[in-house]
């Protein structure tokens, strides 16, 4: 072992790490120091970057990670081969046609006795393929075959990366509290009854109060028109962590391009719903809407913009707070209805991340717009 | 004192890789929980089983986790029904005025309590609620832990009385070796990862270690079980699972568990290890490998 001594590499990984927003922690490095004085990972180089992982990887993207890391802190000399090899195959990608290892999924869908691609997504989560294969179309063409396996070292992550995890979006969900004891009582209210014993002597009868309640509820409207396409995976992942949330009521409504006079139970637009017997039922309840608002095709249209201030005008009465999440990035707001909402409406407007969500959710919970 | 070193060789009944060994002496070293995953039936809640069986430590407190439990259920219970019902016989009236005769250490407890080395396997982890494990963070971190319905003024009386305060610590010279086991039903929060020390078992590849495992797990009366008879079974096994991968009947790929069966019944039934071998198409008794009807169908498609 030449070069830098153990704790220099591990400090110099760990820094990297750090720079790649690992989320580690001081506690993390020391206990790697100590595992080190402990006798672990002091064998070899290798042993050292096994010592890091078992510390350090908590999953795949992490893994690679660590090993990119290392090689940067640990072997500073390139593999000047590796890298010839990789810009020949960047160059011929026909000369290595040989598909890898992880593109063997798609494999049966070019074979061409084989039923095209109809039978496969069943094996597939359709949030996998994120913006290539809309979520609900069985017939979608699978991601095509890579031309060249990868190289040496090079590895690659296939799991699906969702913008917001379901985990995290049903603990947010699960902030939206308000518990109240309401009704009947149901519960037996074991303090109250033995100061009852204590005050009568005898127990004439037990004391029940009602049992508490979460009275929070929330109501979403999801637009599921073609420009939203890459958030489809993110709006399955919402309505599925909405059911874990443990909200009073809870109801996600679609709509294409524009919320208008009727929305829809489902994501594929069926089983439509009059907006009145929506604002009916669920009135009063708080209101996320999930649209891009015309930012993604990014061009002003006014009547877009009328429409939306008159549908904005109109649900106002009726949920209350109201909350538009628009998943394009701020800057892409400019110059479509998506900005004049922000100016001109007096609901709030939120972009998508996890600071703007934990946001957005204070407002729902019915905290003022700063 | 100190732990000593896990071999991962050192019981009749597990047998893993030096890899796996070494996390968990890290693990150990380092006083910090291990989360296990990896398919079922790969050998996670085993190896708990084995840490304790070969460091001495008698058996693991197996604490077993139902989608109700919660962190305080694995510490403590306060039987407040009870003391509902015995405020209204006199006899025991006196004693319903506290809260602390109400108050029973659960097996978590009993372990803080007591301080002894020993390994504390929490199986199955991702079928809890999904604030549970953030709720046992500090309860692994301190090994100490609160009885909240224990009022502050019943706390010298409880301790004198019961031997634990509202507050539970111990100061073991040693603390006990915690592992986790989970299925990746759910996603654990991050917090609790970087908490803990990550194991993936993966399914041994060597024929050599699984075959050394296969043989552990064979009861005494398979003891006459021909050596080679092992090797075929384990080679053929190892080539079922690839067909099986390749013909996407991997809801639940045949693991060890399967294995150890599928070994037992071709034992039973005399195969031949050439038999074995060399069978065209479905291997014999293929059936016990596989869990559901779909994955079976797929590597009849896939063999024949």
């Amino acid at each position: 072992v030449t070069g830098l001594s153990s704790q220099g590499v591990l400090e110099g990984v760990f820094r990297e790490l750090i720079r790649r927003q690992v989320p580690l922690g001081t506690r993390d490095y020391l206990d790697s120091l100590r595992a080190l004085q402990l006798g672990f990972g002091g064998q070899s180089r290798e042993h050292l970057r096994m010592l890091c992982h078992r510390l350090w990887a908590r999953s795949d993207i992490e893994r690679r990670a660590i090993d990119v890391a290392f090689a940067l802190v640990a072997e500073p000399a390139a593999d000047d081969a590796e890298a010839r090899e990789l810009e020949a195959a960047l160059q011929g990608p026909t000369a290595r046609q040989r598909p890898g290892p992880a593109t063997r999924r798609t494999e049966p869908s070019a074979s061409p006795d084989h039923k095209p691609a109809g039978g496969t997504p069943s094996t597939y989560d359709p949030r996998a393929g994120a913006a290539f294969v809309p979520a609900a179309d069985p017939d979608a063409i699978p991601l095509p075959p890579a031309g060249i396996e990868p190289l040496g070292r090079e590895t690659y992550v296939l799991q699906p990366q969702t913008v917001v995890s379901e985990r995290d979006l049903t603990v947010m969900w699960r902030r939206m509290r308000s518990f109240t004891r309401r009704g009947p009582g149901r519960e037996l209210d074991i303090e109250k009854t033995i100061r009852e014993r204590c005050r009568c002597g005898v127990l004439p009868q037990a004391v029940l109060r009602p049992s508490r309640r979460n009275t929070a509820g929330l109501l979403v409207f999801a637009d599921t028109s073609p420009s939203m396409a890459p958030w489809r995976p993110f709006l399955s992942v919402l309505a599925d962590s909405l059911a874990l949330g443990r909200l009073r009521a809870q109801q996600v409504f679609y709509f294409s391009n524009l919320p208008r006079n009727w929305l829809f139970h489902e994501p594929t637009l069926d089983e439509r719903i009059n907006l009145d017997e929506i604002a009916r039922r669920y009135a009063g309840l708080p209101l996320l809407i999930v649209s891009d608002g015309g930012a993604a095709r990014g061009h002003f249209s006014p009547q877009r913009v009328r429409q939306t201030m008159a549908f904005v005008e109109r649900i106002t009465g009726h949920f209350q707070p109201i909350v538009w999440l628009n998943p394009m990035p701020r800057p892409r707001w400019n110059g479509t209805s998506a900005a004049i909402l922000v100016d001109e409406s007096r609901i709030s407007v939120v972009p998508l991340d996890k600071e703007a969500l934990i946001r957005a959710m204070d407002l729902l919970r019915g905290e003022r717009r700063a | 004192m100190n732990y000593k070193n896990y071999t991962g060789s050192g019981t009749d009944f597990y047998q893993t890789t030096s890899a796996v060994a070494e996390t968990v002496n890290l693990a150990i070293k380092l006083q910090r929980p291990i989360l296990v995953e990896g398919e079922p039936g790969c050998g996670k809640t085993k190896l708990a089983h084995s840490v304790a069986a070969e460091l001495g430590l008698g058996e693991p407190i197996e604490l077993r986790i139902k989608s109700t439990t919660q962190a305080k259920d694995l510490l403590y219970r306060f039987d407040a029904l009870r003391r509902l019902q015995e405020v209204q016989n006199p006899q025991f009236a006196e004693r319903a005025r506290y809260v602390y005769p109400y108050i029973s250490l659960q097996r978590l407890g009993l372990a803080i309590q007591a301080g002894k080395p020993c390994v504390v396997l929490i199986d199955e982890i991702d079928k809890a609620d999904i604030d549970f494990p953030n709720d046992l963070l500090d309860v692994f971190d301190q090994f100490s832990f609160d009885i909240e319905d224990l009022p502050q003024e019943e706390d010298q009386r409880c301790r004198a009385e019961r031997s634990f305060g509202r507050m539970v610590k111990s100061t073991p010279d040693l603390k006990p070796i915690v592992v986790i086991t989970s299925n990746r039903e759910k996603q654990l929060p991050e917090p609790f990862l970087r908490r803990c020390i990550y194991l993936e078992l993966v399914f041994p590849k060597d024929p050599g270690l699984l075959a050394a495992i296969v043989r552990k797990n064979l009861d005494h009366s398979a003891d006459d079980l021909a050596s080679d008879l092992i090797a075929a079974a384990v080679e053929r096994f190892l080539a079922i699972r690839d067909q099986a991968r390749k013909a996407g009947a991997d809801q639940k790929l045949p693991a060890t568990s399967e294995l150890i069966d599928w070994i037992r019944i071709l034992h039973w039934r005399g195969q031949a290890p050439e038999r074995i071998r060399n069978s065209e198409g479905l291997p014999p008794y293929h059936e016990v490998l596989f869990k559901t009807a779909n994955d079976r169908r797929r590597f009849e498609g896939e063999a024949s």
